[in-house]
């Protein structure tokens, strides 16, 4: 956070020397639009209200000098014709400006939240009171070229105020970005790295399947409840179906697979003491053709019209796929299919919910 | 010289090599006489007056030499290397300063390491340096100290089993196989002249690299048949994978009359992937058949079988047919890390049920009968090794085989007998052959990574 900060503020300082041209905050305005970010970012949103948020500021009852004085100047910013709309672009923009310019660049990298970003309001308060750019817009904003000292307060209380606002503006953009983004990934067209990280999740899956049913199965094996033993016996079944049709070894699979290319990413996160998580090609086409539905079934708009139904209707999308089911039957040999066991391994999930 | 005439040609040319003190390699598939060599060698060799020592690199393969005068030990009991799970450093200040292990390596004038395929690449390492140590003058630069060593084996069986320290590379590929065994020799002919073994050993010999034709595919599917007679009863179960010979064995001893008996572990410390033959919880009834998962003494060894008759206190008797009745206590096994230290350990009974046993436990045995459940290999050679446990194809039955469920061998297994090299006229060509300072070290595991 303190490096970020330090970033900031060097980024902030090192634009260089202000130059002496004396312009209207309408200009100020104009060259900060052009500046050639188009983000959002840039304009603050209609019911960003400077006015409203200057009359946060006063002090209730104050019981101090400054507080009054303070209470003073902020009355005269509220009530009297100041360009508060004006000055609240400005705010808006130079606070903009510190959070993509100068230290994500682009918005859809902006990862931290805004309480990460505020947490630290000294370096914050630093950053903006030290900016000769600031200086020069409260001059403006107060037209004044001798600012006093509650108004250089006020100024850099609301600008932090501002900046808070627009970090918040940033993290619902993104967030928004990332919800409204359309999913038009196609699973099957995908680059050969993803193809064979569906192979390995796909093996990694089938390794998770086969620990926790040869768990249960070893635990139960003794079991003198009829019952328990004879769901031992399922799982250990499910097991020697997994290991002689599903489970395949990598110096066979090189030499055989038609998709040898999705191999090496199992291959290379294998843990050589815990067994194989290799799988054989009719397995991968089945996880392949499986992803495809799940990215269709789990994009972010039918999550928000399903809410907590989502998964439920996807496995029951998954269920009522007579396709998928197919494949599924299609790397286990026919003798094992006429003995439906194999559908039942194909709804296993959903017994276990 | 009384048996030399009963050595087929290819058995004769290396009983010449070695009756010249030149160390060599021997392989060959089952029924070429590996081992009707190695004894006509510590005969012959024992006649003339040289000690010859035979280590096998388990308990109970070297049962084969039972009832013939001769003693043999495990690799890891004659170097004094325990279950070489410290670093290998440690294992060699242990080994050599043990007073029996430095006698015992003082007096063997040859060394002939059976079953070599299922010992390692850094057992072999590990046994050159301590024999580098305790080597007399003058001899500490030559392999093995300067004493003969005869290596036998097959290659095309299980690799070892990979350990803490252990990669479970074949010895083959250690950087001094090259220097200390040039001289290598493959046992073609077939002793056993039979006609269905003979089919059966060429069907093994396809076996073996992990193909098969449509012949020997059919003489399999043959082998699907019942066993005859009590031969059935009597046939220990084969399965590749250990969950299946728990349910196996599960099965059978439920089909028995009785109570089960409950042994549990007593665990300490951190066991998470102990490597321990021995299960968490062991489940017997009187009268099942049980195996040794253990060395007791140089004949009950870790794989002997017997029927287990009860438990009274912290004891359970066992008898075994040669031996009769024995007391059997909680032994215990180690988790060690990188450094040696300790972290955790499982103390349990040092027996099992034994109507179904994995491949890898098999390997070494020679088993009564043998019904074998072929599945898919996960590794090269579990086929093979399950059908070499019998001496002949009427004590097998083969049930759910399929050609496609074999991986082809390693080349550098079927090949293990490349880069042969003719022996010399001395034994400066192996046995006597100066090693340099380099070659007298040991690669952990980790320090392969």
């Amino acid at each position: 956070m303190q490096q970020e900060i330090e970033k900031v503020i060097n980024g902030y300082f090192e634009r260089g020397e202000p130059d002496d041209r004396v312009l209207d905050l309408q200009t100020v305005l104009a060259l900060l639009s052009e500046e050639g970010n188009e983000t959002i970012l840039r304009y603050p949103p209609p019911d960003f209200d400077l006015k409203a948020m200057l009359m946060e500021m006063k002090v209730a009852e104050p019981f101090s000098e400054f507080a009054r004085k303070q209470n003073e100047e902020l009355e005269k910013l509220i009530h009297q014709n100041h360009p508060t709309h004006v000055m609240g672009q400005i705010m808006w923009c130079r606070a903009a400006q510190i959070v993509v310019e100068e230290s994500i660049c682009n918005p859809d990298e902006l990862t931290i939240n805004s309480k990460q970003w505020t947490s630290n309001t000294r370096e914050l308060y630093l950053l903006i009171t030290r900016s000769s750019s600031f200086i020069r817009d409260l001059q403006l904003f107060f037209s004044t070229t001798a600012l006093t000292s509650y108004q250089t307060t006020i100024g850099a209380e609301l600008m932090i105020n501002v900046y808070k606002k627009v970090i918040e503006a940033a993290t619902a953009t993104v967030a928004s970005r990332e919800a409204s983004s359309p999913l038009n990934l196609n699973v099957k067209e995908m680059p050969i790295e993803g193809l064979a990280k569906v192979r390995h999740v796909g093996a990694w899956a089938v390794k998770q399947v086969l620990n926790q049913k040869s768990k249960y199965a070893k635990e139960n094996l003794f079991s003198l409840n009829q019952k328990t033993y004879e769901s031992a016996c399922d799982c250990h079944e499910m097991c020697v179906l997994f290991q002689d049709h599903i489970v395949d070894n990598f110096s066979n699979l090189e030499k055989t697979s038609k998709y040898p290319g999705t191999l090496l990413v199992t291959e290379e996160r294998q843990f050589r003491g815990r067994g194989l998580t290799h799988i054989c090609d009719e397995a991968y086409v089945f996880f392949l053709d499986l992803e495809a539905l799940r990215i269709e079934l789990l994009n972010e708009n039918k999550l928000r019209n399903l809410k907590e139904d989502t998964i439920n209707s996807a496995m029951e999308a998954f269920e009522k796929s007579t396709a998928l089911l197919s494949k599924w039957c299609l790397c286990f040999p026919l003798a094992v299919v006429q003995h439906n066991q194999v559908e039942s391994l194909y709804n296993v999930k959903r017994k276990e919910n | 010289m009384l048996h030399y005439c009963r050595l087929t040609d290819d058995q004769r040319r290396v009983f010449a090599v070695v009756e010249n003190g030149h160390n060599v390699f021997v392989t060959g598939q089952g029924g070429t006489g590996k081992s009707f060599l190695v004894k006509e060698i510590f005969r012959t060799l024992t006649s003339r007056g040289i000690r010859c020592a035979i280590v096998c690199a388990s308990g109970i393969s070297g049962t084969v030499y039972n009832g013939l005068g001769i003693s043999f030990s495990t690799v890891h009991a004659f170097y004094g290397q325990q279950a070489a799970d410290l670093p290998w450093k440690l294992i060699v200040q242990r080994s050599t300063a043990h007073n029996l292990v430095r006698e015992r390596l003082k007096a063997a004038q040859c060394i002939i390491w059976d079953e070599a395929s299922m010992s390692s690449r850094r057992i072999l390492e590990l046994a050159n340096y301590i024999r580098h140590v305790l080597a007399t003058e003058g001899q500490s630069m030559k392999p093995f100290g300067g004493k003969q060593l005869i290596v036998v084996g097959e290659f095309l069986q299980l690799p070892p089993v990979p350990g803490p320290f252990d990669d479970g590379g074949h010895m083959f590929e250690s950087f001094l196989w090259r220097k200390v065994l040039p001289h290598r020799y493959e046992l073609i002919s077939v002793m056993r002249q039979d006609r269905s073994e003979r089919s059966f050993l060429q069907c093994l010999r396809e076996i073996r690299l992990g193909i098969c034709t449509e012949t020997s595919e059919l003489f399999i599917k043959g082998l699907s048949r019942n066993l005859e007679g009590n031969l059935g009863l009597e046939a220990t179960h084969i399965y590749f994978h250990k969950a299946r010979v728990l349910f196996h064995n599960c099965n059978v001893l439920r089909s028995l009359p009785g109570e089960f008996i409950r042994l549990e572990a007593i665990d300490q410390g951190d066991t998470a992937g102990i490597q321990c033959p021995a299960e968490k919880v062991v489940m017997l009834k009187r009268g099942c058949k049980v195996m040794l998962l253990w060395n007791l003494t140089d004949k009950l060894r870790n794989g002997s079988s017997g029927i287990f008759l009860g438990q009274t206190g912290n004891e359970l008797t066992v008898h075994f047919p040669e031996f009769g009745k024995v007391n059997l206590k909680r032994e215990t096994w180690n988790k060690r890390v990188e450094t040696g230290s300790i972290v955790g350990s499982r103390t349990q009974f040092p027996v099992t049920a034994m109507y179904a046993i994995t491949c890898h436990k098999s390997q070494g045995l020679t088993l009564p009968a043998v019904v074998l459940h072929s599945s898919k290999e996960f590794v090269a050679g579990l086929t093979y090794v399950s059908c070499t446990r019998v001496e002949t194809c009427k004590h097998l039955q083969i049930v759910g085989f399929d050609k496609s469920q074999l991986l082809k061998a390693k080349e550098e297994s079927v090949n293990v007998c490349d880069g042969h090299c003719e022996p010399a006229d001395n034994t400066t060509c192996c046995r006597d052959r100066l090693l340099s300072e380099e070659d007298f070290t040991v690669v952990d595991a980790d320090c392969l990574l």
